[in-house]
């Protein structure tokens, strides 16, 4: 059995302090504690302190975003031609040039062009850090999402959150340190080999409650009180008489925990002290329908960040556009466009950009040929080059990084696969790609695998 | 010693090809002293894969040519070499071995005295990457056998210093370090330690007071070792012992029952898996049989549930199929080296504690496996196919299979007669409506007026020439018409023909022969015949179904029978494939590659064809233009419903994919007699030959020869059938006349005794059962050796490795039987010479029972997994466990019966500060309970749990057998993991995500669990029921009784004084906090509800002492 959620010296301290009330002020009391597996050092300076992680699932379209191919526009129509270009995937897709159905301009003073599909994201284009020759390796959404998260093609791979996590550790005893919002998808927050400690927690799967179990049951507080009395006279007993084991005493120090998250959670998602102004910032209200569960999310997350929570990942679902592009892409767009901008202006104005990073992320992006044709054309999964952007802590604003082709197919120059942009985001968090191992069956397990590299460009 | 011989065969044709012609000492002293450093040391980068710094080191050019850094070796003051300064670390900056530690002393004075010999022995050519790899791969083999794990299982002599030998093994390691094993435990606490080491529920109240006796005694009586022992063997042999220790077994086959990923559909039957487990565990199946089922159960001889009435051995290979599979590959190959990395991940470390998974991509860096042994296994597990299997005894396939041939037998001559009458009377019939002329229409209530009346009529058609006739104007000759018709027939038929003939390749011919196609199913429906045969009604009001083609059928005694026919491996070039088939109720065609089973409804759901037809016809399989289709490894496979898993996504929304297979009967068929590929769209055309038989030969045409002839034709045809040798064309005549009304076929026409027979059939017929299938793998073919696949992907096929065992436990000899090669695998594992098989299953049953392995890493043996704490302790197990004829509960009882076991956890001041991780078990160690375990006393203690066993569990699905009702209050083990939605309460405690192994499970301790216990639904309901529950049974008790008795439930033991105390202070703080009056605290349910609350929110009830 191994004792992983308590380090020593917090045990001693508990104990020390009896237990009970007492215990439960020192635990809240007592930031550093309750990191699970904390580095003694961190590998490099850290720039980042957390992390916020928005991934489009589907597979958002670099064409219609934020790679503007005016090529496209020009030979719309005509026949795709591609040196080395790739097989179809479905089967269905025509090799007609797509023009994009969306307008581009400029925005900022970097001038960056981006579609009508994200205006709000448009007006923080300078602080944000494109990167336009991302490539994946697989076509296929599970795959892809896999290497997204995991850093592989093959199953049962820890996520970037938990590896942050396994990394960091929490600096929050009293919240998770790797939240979910947006998905039930196990891929996402999936600790895989590691530890279960550092699996997210999904918060929000049932839109009334932040986290599982996390509602005291009984209706009076003092009738819990009274439970948690009674407990810890048992548990009191217990421990004296196993002379004291230690995997006991972490038992009861989580029991105590436990009894203060039913409100320190609470106390971090109630969104009822936010000024007017914030919330119409997020498009969270009656009157912002298409914004207002993903603005809570953001805004939410915003509240946990400042929390000492790590890694939050927020997903968005839905983004598949196989047909009908132009109307379910628009639609996709208007429910994240206000909030992820939102989050971004809330975070500059609060200092908190400085030292959080903010990654926009999705498994691949689409073909500039056409699937579907006809009335509602679409576009095919294409993992050969798209776009990521990040923002925030250690990176140069305002600036973009690597180019595709003039059809937006194959990167020509600042290519970067995803365990380039794992290495860069463990970087930012201070830790050494290369170094963050965890030894799992007879093997040095990284996120990277045997792969990685920093991409330099981009810092700051 | 086959290794060792190749290793010496490898170096001598090296050397006879190489040697220089330098001192034949030289050459000696390169062979012993040198070459073995270079290899094991420098050629990683300096030799044909990787020449760092512009480096070889394996031929004469390379050392003369030097590197980057300049001159290797300076002729002229050798001692100042380069290669010397290097690899004594003279500088900072040059330091060989790069990364690693100096070379030892001796190694660094051979070179030198090498070098000052002038570099004797070297190759004069550089040697090929190929060569320099299998020289370097033998030479690590060489070294890395030499790690503990590969020697043989020794017979270690037992210290005599307990009287039992596990305690004596212990006991010699704690002397050593001065420690004395701890006092035995009290018996309630022994009691509990049992119960939940063996079938992992709490002890009841009965058994504490008559285990440990009455509970208000004090102090604890005298338990005696056969007291022990009895309830040791009662509790290995109930049932539940099997649930408890199937749960343990299905972590390592990372246990789910739906595919995860987006889609999440279910694996067929995947609950019959696990019931095979429990059973296997109660049945206490040798071990070495287990294995063996799970790795080749499909190739052994049956085992023979006879209760069931099932063979269990395929059940075994079910663990192949429970991964995680993607529901929209496009790149089939990459699935499948996906599937098969997870058969191999999962075979290895489970069965013989090995990462060999590891070699996937370049050879072990650790362990003596290279990517050769992975690859020899990957076409080992590659060669089989995944397969519905029926499971039922032969018993049952027979049932009735005797009877209904005897009645179709007897049937047969008495149909020949009626038959041959009823084509008499309508060539009669025939002959009067032709002379009658043209313009006279037959009656449409007859055979010739259904024929001749029909709107559009193919050219093929048997009528179509009778047809023509009665369409002709009433002023016409019809002698005239059918000459021209004859004529156009000829040449529309040699059109035909030819189109066929350039358009389509035949790929399989089934009128002639089986085509060497796999066939399964139950006989003696599902055969391949040449001659003919027919098929009987279940029921309605007519007797015969159809006349069979020769070829594959499904059903040629009932449509009961279900069956799989498939091809051997293939690989195509053409873009499309058609059969010719008949059949219906959702039989269906699908083309296989890679072994992937693409899903209906899904992405490439063309490769799956349904068809639904009575008589032969048409369909076209889409391959797809592309590479990622064409070229690849791949067979057809034509199925009856039942032997196959169709998805659909279900209508609600979220819901998840539901399995739909079956209707109420379970009956399907299909025939089959051609298939053919082709480039273009488009099926063949149907030939000619038989309308063209139909009308007699030029200028015979009048009224008589038409008839005769027609007559002539017919009964040929049914002479041929009732001597089982009818053709293609006579069955497709024979069903146009039995389609049309020619060949009497109303049961109600039939003479008596047929009538008889035909109720005897149907008798027997709806007798069979519905037949159980298991997801399994099968053997089919002559199987294949997979290519290496360069750094992992299969798109870089390398050299072949031939499907083998681990060159470093069974040599490098290939198998040499074709997909059967998994029988071969089989009897490796578990071979006497295996030291793996015996150890790994020693050490994770000692895991299981003493919570931590004596190898601690118990899914690795490797080098980096950590040696064991006690090697002789570990073999003398795996002894054990072999001469107890493999038996798993042999071994159990043998561990539990040691005074180890029954010791007490508490630590000495001693022991605390001299092995504190109790590596020595000087005392028991504690254990949080399994996540199951947790669940299962809730419900237990509760008085809830349902201890019905086995079956289905998940969601209401039309392929399963109906789900039990309320599965969520059985054990643990039989919750239905769907991947996508994981139990929370499971994960919480730790229960593993199911994608890998998983021998050895986390124990953590998170808020998150203790969230659970204080709060979530399944507690309160629990904790609810049993408050009511006791409040009834208990009426008139004191608070204090009361206390005691839920109390001994809820923690196995009698609570102190003091305990009591506390919770009788407890109850009047809650009715308080009720503002209860002092009256109703006795009667208040909820306080009991609080109570019984508390005390499983207790540490003490999640961990064992």
């Amino acid at each position: 059995m191994k004792l992983s959620s308590l380090s020593r010296r917090s045990l001693l301290q508990t104990s020390a302090s009896g237990f009970g009330w007492l215990a439960l002020q020192s635990l809240l009391a007592d930031r550093s504690f309750g990191s699970p597996v904390q580095l003694t050092t961190p590998h490099l300076a850290p720039k980042a302190k957390r992390v916020v992680w928005f991934f489009l699932d589907g597979g958002l379209s670099h064409l219609d975003s934020f790679d503007h191919k005016p090529r496209l526009t020009q030979d719309h129509g005509k026949p795709l031609q591609i040196a080395g270009k790739k097989e179809d995937i479905t089967g269905r897709t025509t090799n007609a040039i797509l023009g994009s159905p969306f307008a581009f301009q400029r925005y900022g003073e970097c001038g960056k062009m981006v579609s009508d599909l994200f205006p709000h994201i448009g007006s923080c284009v300078d602080d944000l850090t494109f990167l336009h020759g991302v490539h994946g390796p697989s076509p296929d959404h599970e795959s892809a999402i896999g290497m997204l998260h995991g850093g592989s093609l093959l199953q049962g791979f820890p996520s970037v959150g938990s590896w942050a996590h396994y990394g960091l550790g929490s600096e929050n005893q009293n919240l998770p340190g790797f939240v979910v919002m947006g998905s039930r998808k196990r891929m996402y927050r999936t600790n895989g080999f590691l530890p279960p400690v550092h699996q997210g927690s999904p918060f929000f799967q049932d839109p009334a409650r932040p986290l599982a179990d996390l509602v005291m049951a009984e209706k009076i507080k003092s009738l819990q009180q009274n439970k948690m009395r009674a407990v810890g006279q048992l548990d009191r007993d217990f421990l004296k008489s196993s002379a004291q084991n230690q995997i006991i005493e972490a038992a009861i120090a989580n029991h105590e925990k436990a009894y203060v998250m039913q409100d320190a959670v609470p106390e971090a998602t109630d969104l009822t002290k936010e000024t007017a102004a914030t919330l119409a910032l997020y498009g969270v209200g009656t009157q912002h329908k298409e914004t207002d569960e993903f603005g809570r999310q953001c805004l939410v997350a915003r509240r946990l960040l400042e929390r000492g929570v790590r890694f939050i990942e927020i997903v968005s679902n839905g983004w598949d556009q196989h047909g009908d592009l132009q109307n379910l892409h628009a639609k996709n767009a208007r429910t994240i466009d206000r909030p992820i901008a939102g989050l971004l202006k809330d975070l500059k104005g609060r200092g908190l950009l400085e030292d959080t990073l903010v990654v926009f992320a999705t498994e691949f992006g689409r073909t500039p040929n056409t699937e579907g044709g006809g009335i509602k054309p679409g576009r095919d999964h294409h993992p050969w080059g798209f776009t990521i952007w990040m923002a925030g802590a250690g990176l140069r604003p305002g600036t973009s990084h690597g180019q595709l082709d003039d059809f937006g197919y194959f990167p020509v120059e600042g290519a970067v696969d995803i365990h380039d942009i794992h290495a860069t985001v463990l970087h930012l968090l201070g830790i050494d790609h290369e170094r963050l191992t965890y030894r799992y069956s007879g093997r040095d397990f990284r996120l990277t695998d045997v792969h990685g590299k920093l991409v330099k460009e981009i810092l700051a | 010693m086959k290794h060792i011989v190749s290793l010496i065969l490898t170096l001598a044709s090296f050397v006879s090809v190489a040697v220089s012609a330098a001192e034949p000492d030289g050459a000696a002293f390169f062979e012993s002293r040198i070459r073995p450093v270079l290899v094991m040391h420098c050629y990683e980068c300096h030799s044909a894969e990787k020449t760092k710094g512009g480096l070889r080191l394996d031929y004469r050019g390379g050392f003369e040519k030097g590197g980057e850094s300049g001159a290797l070796v300076n002729a002229s003051a050798p001692d100042k070499s380069l290669l010397l300064q290097a690899i004594r670390h003279d500088s900072k900056d040059l330091r060989m071995p790069k990364g690693a530690d100096k070379l030892p002393d001796g190694a660094i004075a051979d070179l030198t005295r090498w070098v000052s010999m002038g570099l004797p022995g070297l190759p004069e050519n550089p040697p090929s990457a190929q060569a320099a790899a299998t020289e370097e791969w033998q030479a690590k083999l060489t070294k890395r056998r030499a790690h503990w794990a590969w020697q043989p299982v020794h017979k270690p002599t037992v210290p005599s210093l307990a009287a039992h030998p596990v305690d004596s093994f212990l006991m010699a390691k704690m002397r050593e370090k001065g420690l004395e094993p701890a006092a035995p435990a009290a018996p309630a606490a022994l009691l509990r330690r049992l119960k939940f080491a063996l079938v992992g529920l709490p002890p009841t109240e009965e058994e504490i007071e008559s285990f440990a006796g009455d509970l208000s005694s004090s102090p604890h009586p005298i338990v005696s070792p056969s007291t022990t022992e009895a309830l040791i063997d009662r509790l290995l042999q109930s049932p539940q012992f099997g649930e408890h220790w199937a749960a343990y077994w299905l972590d390592l086959m990372r246990f789910g029952e739906t595919g995860g990923y987006v889609r999440d559909y279910p694996i067929p039957q995947a609950w019959r898996y696990r019931d095979y487990v429990i059973r296997a565990f109660n049945a206490d199946v040798p071990y070495d049989r287990f294995v063996q089922e799970h790795v080749a159960g499909d190739l052994l001889p049956p085992r023979i549930n006879a209760s069931m009435k099932i063979n269990e051995s395929p059940l075994g290979t079910g663990f192949m199929r429970l991964m995680e599979v993607s529901s929209t590959a496009s790149d089939v190959a990459l699935e499948e080296a996906q599937i098969v990395e997870n058969q191999i991940d999962t075979l290895a470390k489970a069965f013989q504690g090995l990462t060999v998974s590891c070699a996937r991509c370049h050879d072990h860096k650790f362990d003596a496996i290279s990517t050769a042994d992975y690859y020899a296994l990957f076409g080992t597990l590659a060669s089989s196919r995944q397969s519905q299997v029926i499971i039922d005894a032969p018993e049952m396939k027979d049932s009735g299979v005797a009877a209904m041939q005897s009645a179709k037998h007897q049937m047969k001559d008495r149909l020949l007669t009626l038959w041959k009458e009823d084509v008499k009377n309508e060539a009669a019939a025939m002959q009067k409506w032709l002379q009658a002329g043209p313009g006279n229409k037959p009656d449409k209530a007859t055979f010739w007026g259904r024929v001749l009346l029909r709107q559009k009529v193919d050219r093929a058609d048997p009528g179509h020439l009778f047809t023509s006739i009665a369409r002709m104007p009433a002023n016409e000759r019809w002698e005239k018409t059918a000459a021209s018709w004859l004529n156009e027939q000829r040449r529309e038929s040699s059109a035909r023909e030819e189109r066929n003939r350039n358009k389509f390749k035949t790929m399989a011919d089934f009128r002639e022969s089986d085509a060497g196609w796999f066939f399964s199913g139950v006989q003696p429906s599902a055969v391949w015949s040449g001659g003919s045969d027919f098929t009987l009604m279940p029921e309605g009001k007519e007797l015969v179904d159809r006349f069979v083609s020769p070829g594959l059928s499904s059903d040629r005694l009932t449509r009961k029978h279900g069956s799989i026919a498939r091809s051997a491996d293939f690989s195509l070039g053409t873009q499309f494939v058609s059969l010719r088939v008949a059949g219906g109720s959702s039989a269906h065609v699908r083309l296989i590659q890679n072994n992937f089973q693409q899903m209906e409804n899904i992405a490439h759901a063309n490769k799956v064809r349904h068809f639904d037809s009575r008589f032969a016809t048409w369909v076209t399989v889409p391959v797809g233009h592309q590479a990622s289709w064409q070229g690849r490894r791949s067979y057809l496979e034509i199925l009856t419903k039942d032997d196959a898993a169709h998805f659909r996504r279900s209508d609600e929304g979220n819901k998840p994919y539901q399995l739909v297979v079956n209707d109420a009967t379970g009956r399907s068929w299909f025939g089959v007699d051609q298939i053919v590929e082709h480039q273009t769209p488009g099926a063949p055309e149907n030939e000619l030959h038989l309308s063209l038989r139909l009308a007699p030969p030029s200028p015979e045409w009048n009224t008589k020869t038409l008839a005769t002839h027609w007559r002539k034709e017919c009964d040929a045809a049914l002479d041929r059938w009732s001597r089982d040798a009818a053709k293609a064309d006579d069955v497709e005549l024979l069903n146009w006349l039995l389609e049309h009304g020619a060949l009497r076929n109303q049961l109600a026409q039939m003479p008596g005794d047929v009538q008889k027979l035909a109720g005897q059939y149907r008798a027997h017929e709806s007798a069979v059962p519905r037949f159980q299938r298991a997801s399994a793998i099968v053997a089919e073919g002559t199987g294949f050796d997979s290519p290496v696949h360069r750094r992992g992907s299969p798109d870089s096929p390398g050299e072949k490795a031939p499907r083998r065992f681990l060159e470093v436990i069974h040599g490098a000899e290939g198998y040499t039987t074709g997909s059967q090669a998994r029988l071969e695998l089989a009897n490796d594992l578990t071979s006497p010479q295996n030291p793996l098989t015996a150890r790994v299953m020693a050490n994770r049953v000692w895991r299981w029972i003493f919570g931590q392995g004596l190898v601690a890493t118990v899914d690795n043996f490797g080098v980096m997994g950590e040696a064991p704490s006690h090697p002789e302790l570990l073999d003398y197990l795996a002894n054990y466990l072999v001469e107890h004829d493999w038996s798993v509960k042999a071994l159990i009882r043998h561990l539990v019966t040691s005074r180890s076991f029954q010791a007490q956890s508490i630590a000495s001041a001693k022991a605390q500060q001299v092995d504190p991780a109790n590596r020595l078990l000087s005392r028991m160690p504690v254990q949080r309970l399994r996540a199951e375990a947790v669940r299962d006393s809730i419900l237990a203690v509760s008085g809830t749990l349902d201890q019905t066993m086995f079956g289905y569990t998940g969601p209401a699905n039309q392929s399963e057998s109906a789900a039990v009702a309320n599965p969520k209050l059985r054990r643990g083990v039989y919750q239905y993991i769907r991947r996508e939605a994981l139990d929370h309460m499971m994960i919480m405690f730790d229960a593993p995500e199911p994608s890998r192994t998983q021998g050895d499970r986390e124990t953590s301790s998170v808020p998150g669990q203790s969230l659970l216990m204080l709060n979530s639904a399944l507690v309160h309901e629990q904790v609810t029921a049993w408050a009511a529950k006791d409040m009834k049974l208990r009426k008139g008790y004191s608070t204090e009784q009361r206390i005691e008795h839920l109390f001994a439930t809820a923690l196995g033991r009698q609570p102190s004084a003091h305990e009591v105390q506390s919770l009788v202070e407890f109850i009047d703080d809650q009715a308080e906090a009720y503002a209860l009056p002092p009256a109703a605290r006795g009667s208040d349910q909820r306080l009991w509800t609080d109570l019984c609350h508390v005390l499983i929110n207790a540490k003490e009830f999640l961990y064992i002492p």
